[in-house]
Formats: C-alpha cells, structure tokens, sequence
C-alpha cells in the first residue's frame, strides 16, 4: 500500500516462540510497524511505555512468566482494555480459556494454523472497527456540544430580552446561573440527600435563567420605577412568579421534559422564603423544591450585589452578612451552611463572569459531562498526544541528565529501568520483581534494598520522596549514587493507596571522593602523612573512655636542634628530616598504636599496652634516633602511664608535655618518666601555656 | 527438495499450508526456522528434569508451531502430550506413563522432519 513511516500504525505481538512472532509480522507484511514481546511482563512493560503508540495486540495464551490471561486482567485493571484491542493468538483449543479471554475484552481470536489471509482481514477490521468507534465518539462528543452550546444560547437571548426590560445589567441570569451551579455541587459534596446527577445539575442552571420570565407580563413603568412601590404595584410585580410558571405550563410541547420541570419550580417558587412567608402560595420548608430555594438565594445575592434603580450596590461582604443575618428572609440552614462555605469562591467567579466565559464555561461543562457520564477514564485523542509529547519531552530531559531511572509498579512488581549513567550499571530495562531480582540484590546489597522498600511505604501523600546514598557494585567497580525516590499514593475507593515509585539515581562518585579528600586532608598532616593533633586528641580521647581500664603510655617528642637543620642545610632539607623522624616512629610502633604530628617538630605517640612501658619507651628512643643523611636526629621525650579513666587527654598530655620540658633543661637527648598531674577543667588554660613555652628552643 | 515429497513422509497437510502462506519460498524459510526453534530441545529438558508445567507450555508451542506449518502428524502427538500434561499446569498430578508414552511419539514425529534428507 506503500504508507509512510509515520502513517504505519504498530502492532505488539506476545508470543513465547520467536517463529510464531516472526511468522506472524512477515504475514501482516509491510504495512505495520511491529514491536515483540516475549512474554506478559515484557508486555506490560511496552504497553506502559509506549501505550499511545500501540494501535492493536496479538496476545499468545501460553507462555512463562505471566500468560495471556493475566496480561488481560493487567490490562482491564488499568482501564487499557477499552483503548487497545487485543487479538488472541493462540494453539489454545479449550473453551473455557476462550471464554475467560473473551469476557477479559478481546475483540477477536484467531487461532491456530495462522492462515496469512484471515490474520491480515482480523487485525484490519479490528483496526477500522477501534478507528470507527474512536471517529463515532468525537461525531458524538461534537454532536452534544453543539446542541448543548445552541440551548444555552437560546435561553440566554431569551432571558436577556426579560432583562433589557427589567433594566438590568444582562449579567443578573449569568450570575444566577453560575451560582446556582455552585450551590448544587456544593450540596451534593456535603451531603448524599440530593445526590444530583452532572445533567441534573447542568438542566437546573439553565433552567434558572428562566427564573424572571414572568416580568414580561409586568408594565415596564412598574418595572422600572426608581421610588418606592405602592402595594398595587407591589402586588403587579409578584404576579411574575405565577405568570412565568403558567407560561411554562402552557408550552404546547415538552411540558414532560424535566427541564421544564425544574424550570416551573423555579419561576413559582423563587420568592418562597423557608418560614414561609414567601409569595405566592406561602410554601414552608422542603415544600419548597430544592432548585428553587437555591435560585431564590442566588437571585437575592445577586440582586444585593448590583445596582438597580432603587438601589445602589452593596459590597461582597455587606450582602453575605445581611442574607445571614435574615433581612432578606429565611432561608434553609443547610443551604445558607452551603452558601458560607463557597461564599469568597462565588465572589471570585461572579467577578469574572462575562459571555464569553460563560460559553466557555458551558463548554467545560459539556465536556466534562461527556466524559465522565459513560467514558469514565476514557483518555481522548487529544490527551494521548500530550502524553506522548510529554514522553518525548521526558526522554530528552533523561537523557541529557545522565541518571539512571526507574518507574516501579507493584501489582505486577516491575521496575522499569532507563540508564543514562556514563557508567553504565548494566541492568535490563525491565526488572520482574526487582525488590528479590538477585542481581540488584547484588549490587546494591539486600539490606539497602530492604530499606528503600520500607521507607517508600512509610512515606505519606504529604511527603513521598525518599534520599538515601547507596554504593553500586558492578564487577569489580564500586561507585557511590545519590537515590532519589517518591512513592506514587493513588486515590481509590478504599481509600489512598501505595501505587509504585518513580526515581532517580545520580552518580555522586566524583563528588563523594572529594570529600572524602577534603576529610581526609583535615584529619592528615599533609607533609608528614601521620594524623594532626586535633584529630589525634579525638583518637585517644576515645580509646581511652573505651578501654578505661587499660594502661596507656602516652609520649610527647621533640626534636633536638632541628633549627640547626633548617638554618644549615635549608627548609627543604629540614622537611626531609621530620618526614624521616615520622617514618622511623611508625614503623617503632604497632599498627594499632597511635602516632600523630602535634606541630613543628613534636610529636605524639599513644599506646595501650599491658608490659612494662620502661624498655618499650628505650626500645622506641633507640630506633629513632640516629644519622640522616649526615645529620644526627636527636630527639627528647616525656611520658606519662596510666589507666584509660586516671585523667582526660588534655592532662595526659600535658604532663607529658611537661616531662619532656624537664627533659629538654636536663640537656635533651632522652626519655623521663613523668607523674600524670591531674588539674580542674577551668583551669584548662595551662594546656596552652605548656605548649608555648615549649616551642621555644631552649 | 520436493515439498509433496517432504509433506508425505513427515505426514503434513501441504495444499492447506499452500492456501495459508501463499508462496513456497516462505514455507521453505519456516521449515528453516523450525529445525531452528528451540522449543523440543526445551521440552525434553523440562521432561527429563520433571517440571511438567514447563512442559506443558513447550509442549503446547510445539503443538502451535507444528499447526502453523501443517506438520499434522507430529501436532497430532503433541497435542495428545499437551492435555496428558495439562493437569501440571494447574499444579495437579500428570499420569506419567501416558506422558512419556506421547513423548514418544513426539520424538518418532520430530526426528522424520528433522533428519529428512534433503
């Protein structure tokens, strides 16, 4: 037939066996674009992804992993079935399986041998069928929009012929008609009384613009009178509600049509007020019907909002306060509650009601009524263009983003998986139950899984996003991500609903490793590559409230005549010496010992031992010192034993500070024994003090 | 090769295939893909190793692939295999000796259209 790419309508054909598939596309030939699925879940998979694209399905019954039927349950469940038809395929002989497929909405069955001729004839006639039924529906939706759209303008010109009499705006039966809309789904959201229909509704707001008909009847000098009314003049005009409803009554044809009805009720009855006293028959309570008692209220409102020959305009809040506090007669509570409650609603929209908003409105109205009286979830044409507009606006948007991202379903648990990550993760793009698939439990680790699955449900509508960091294994790489979820609560009749989750995970790798350096850097003295003296303090600090019991051997050292260094073989050289110095104490220690830089060539060395810190203390001193590169290191320390709980850091190393300061006058070169003196924690200024007198070279 | 030939010895429907796929030059390309398909390597797997339901399934896509190109005699057996196995799909008890005894006519069937020397 020669159709373009664009025109080619796609089909999906599910089927377990590659030859049935191929079989199957070689017989539709060349006038179909055709996507495969192996199985259900693949399935379901590309309908979600690209459901505005798919014109047909040719579903197998048989196959692993989720069969025919399933995918049709899947498919009714998400309300799919009425946009998509679906052909089985099927080897499948037994009637019950065709009758549960045909009861699950397939349009048709072909069944096997395939036979080229009868496959193409099926999927075409379903195909014209689906695109005449689509065509029928936008005939039909055109149809009521233009009859609905034709009524209101009639009975628009209609009522503004009774208002030009009047000498009112023209806007008065809008206003009337737009509140009266509210009023009505303001009832019917507070209460199951009335229970109105959308085409209740829409037939009583139109009906009360005929609300003032019966003016026509009444002298336009009455009408019109700007002073005070005589009580016969009074009693003309109140002969407008009688003569509306008898010219109502008098219609030769339609009088049956509840429109009309409702439109009798209204013009009699709108000037009944609840206690009673209302013309003209004096009606009380629920004897009047409801739409007139709504109209009465929204004829008052109106009326007290605009300006009328007798009177100026009253503003928003002077109306509502006068209609509740009865001066313009009693109405229904329950309706009054109703009024209060949309009241600054009412005002917003009375503002901006104008004639062309009204047939909008009307419009919307219309449409709305359409679709949700027998299309309930029934997606237009339109809206699956904006769909798929969006989609392309999505996968641009993922693609630059480099993210890898996920859609989750629960029922059936699939994840879909899009990779944009410059490292790629490598996992498919359709996961079955991903929360027990072993290899995201592999690379992710079971208990991250676990804790992702818990914390999205224990989201609420309020606050659904879950933020965790989480480490990918894949191979032999490590990389860090920042995972983004939200959990998607649906609305259903049992209340809200766990629905999924949508997310998102960032390579944070790059981003991660410089904080770890910059950790890092404020941990480590960068020359020496020992850990500095504030993050030293915090080490044995905490070792020691560990290991209260435990002896500990605290040394401070310091360098004899470094300056010697520095001032004959220059700075270079002495940074030489101290890298040597924190060497050779490393590797006189244990791994588990701590060594740290304090600063300019003293040191700290903590240790936790259980022998006799005396030749520990010798053993370290000889190995340390010693010729490099022909200068000689000498070195001059304090210590200080004790139990982990015998004092706090600060006094541990403070007496050892002090001791090696002994060391030092007593003419360096050497270790001494020191007390652990014990001081108060005001007295706290001394750590400094000590450590000042001691960066003097004596 | 003569398809008439072929079709006679293997026990097939050819006027019927003819009808169905219209040129012979595509009944070639499937009988192609048949010898191909994997599902009777799959099917005996899944019988030796006694998952029936499994074999239920392969048994049932032999029983389409062999309708799609009129081998009647070898869909004939696996159709007898395929409701002798039915049972498992539903998790029930198959009766073995029925089973096996299909299957062996499935194999008999196979191996004409498989080994035939072309």
């Amino acid at each position: 037939m020669g159709k373009t790419e664009s025109e080619k309508q796609t089909i999906l054909i599910v089927d377990d066996s590659a030859m049935n598939r191929t079989l199957l596309a070689d017989m539709l030939g060349e006038d179909y674009i055709i996507a495969e699925a192996c199985n259900g879940l693949e399935a379901i998979a590309i309908m979600q992804s690209q459901f505005a694209k798919i014109s047909l399905v040719l579903l197998d019954v048989a196959m692993p992993k989720m069969d025919g039927l399933e995918v049709l349950a899947v498919m009714n469940k998400r309300g799919w079935i009425k946009d998509l038809p679906v052909i089985m395929v099927s080897a499948e002989t037994s009637s019950s399986v065709i009758d549960r497929a045909y009861s699950l909405g397939v349009t048709d069955f072909v069944s096997r041998p395939f036979d080229s001729s009868i496959v193409r004839r099926r999927v075409l006639n379903t195909l014209i069928l689906y695109s005449k039924q689509k065509e029928l529906v936008d005939m039909v939706e055109d149809q009521i929009f233009k009859r609905e759209k034709s009524v209101s303008m009639m009975v628009s010109i209609l009522s503004q012929i009774v208002e030009f009499r009047n000498g009112e705006s023209g806007l008065h039966v809008l206003h009337v008609n737009t509140m009266t809309e509210m009023l009505l789904q303001q009832i019917n959201r507070k209460s199951d009384k009335y229970n109105f229909s959308p085409t209740e509704i829409g037939e009583i707001s139109i009906a009360s613009s005929l609300h003032d008909i019966g003016k026509i009847a009444v002298p336009e000098h009455i009408l019109n009178k700007p002073g005070r009314l005589t009580p016969e003049e009074f009693d003309a005009i109140k002969t407008h509600s009688v003569v509306g409803a008898r010219m109502l009554e008098d219609l030769p044809n339609y009088k049956k049509e509840s429109m009309v009805k409702h439109a009798y009720e209204i013009c009699r009855w709108h000037h009944e007020r609840y206690d009673g006293s209302g013309y003209p028959d004096g009606l009380k309570g629920d004897e009047i019907p409801i739409s007139a008692q709504v109209v009465a209220l929204a004829d008052v409102y109106d009326a007290l909002i605009s300006e009328r020959v007798y009177k100026p305009a009253l503003t928003h809040d002077q109306a509502v306060e006068m209609i509740q506090n009865g001066e313009c007669g009693a109405f229904n509570p329950f309706l009054l509650e109703c009024f209060m409650d949309i009241a600054d609603e009412i005002h917003e929209q009375l503002h901006i009601s104008s004639f062309s908003g009204y047939t909008l409105r009307e419009a919307e109205r219309v449409a709305d009524l359409t679709v949700r009286s027998d299309m309930v979830g029934k997606p237009s044409n339109r809206t699956l263009e904006l769909l798929e507009y969006e989609r392309m606006k999505f996968n641009f948007f993922a693609k630059m983003s480099k993210e890898v991202q996920f859609e989750f379903t629960p029922d059936p648990p699939i994840a879909l998986i899009a990779d944009w990550s410059v490292f790629k993760l490598g996992l498919p793009e359709i996961i079955h139950d991903p929360y027990n698939n072993q290899q995201l439990i592999d690379m992710f680790g079971r208990e991250e899984m676990n804790a992702l699955f818990t914390s999205l449900r224990k989201t609420t509508p309020d606050n659904p996003i879950v933020e965790m960091d989480v480490i990918a294994h894949v191979g032999l790489m490590s990389r860090w991500f920042h995972l983004a979820a939200r959990a998607l609560w649906v609305e259903t009749v049992d209340g809200i609903e766990y629905g999924g989750s949508i997310g998102k995970l960032v390579d944070i790798q790059d981003s991660h490793e410089r904080i770890s350096e910059l950790e890092r850097r404020t941990m480590y003295d960068s020359m020496t590559e020992l850990i500095n003296h504030n993050h030293a303090s915090l080490m044995v600090s905490e070792l020691m409230k560990e290991h209260q019991d435990d002896k500990f051997v605290i040394i401070v050292l310091d360098m004899d005549k470094f300056k010697e260094a520095n001032d004959t073989k220059g700075h270079l050289f002495g940074d030489e010496v101290l890298k040597c110095l924190a060497h050779r104490l490393r590797e006189a220690v244990r791994d588990s010992d701590i060594v740290a830089r304090v600063g300019g060539d003293e040191f700290l060395i903590c240790m936790k031992t259980d022998v006799d810190p005396e030749p520990l203390v010798d053993r370290i001193y000889n190995s340390v010192i010693g010729d490099f590169e022909g200068f000689p290191i000498s070195v001059s320390m304090g210590v200080v034993c004790g139990q982990g709980s015998a004092g706090t850091y600060k006094e541990f190393f403070h007496s050892a500070d002090k001791s090696l300061y002994e060391m030092k006058r007593a003419g360096r070169g050497g270790y001494v024994f020191g007390e652990l003196e014990r001081w108060d924690d005001n007295d706290s200024d001394n750590f400094t003090v000590v450590s000042k007198i001691d960066d003097i070279e004596v | 090769m003569s398809l008439e030939n072929f079709y006679n010895f293997i026990g097939g429907d050819l006027a019927g295939l003819r009808d169905r796929l219209k040129t012979d030059e595509r009944i070639m390309k499937y009988i192609g893909i048949f010898m191909q398909e994997p599902t009777y390597g799959m099917l005996l797997t899944s019988m030796e190793s006694g998952d029936y339901k499994e074999a239920f399934r392969e048994a049932h896509t032999m029983k389409g692939l062999c309708s799609n190109m009129s081998f009647s005699a070898l869909e004939n057996a696996s159709s007898a295999l395929t409701e002798a196995l039915r049972p498992a799909a539903t998790g029930n008890q198959v009766c073995l000796e029925d089973a096996l005894r299909y299957l062996e006519d499935v194999k008999t069937e196979y191996s004409k259209i498989v080994n035939y020397d072309i």
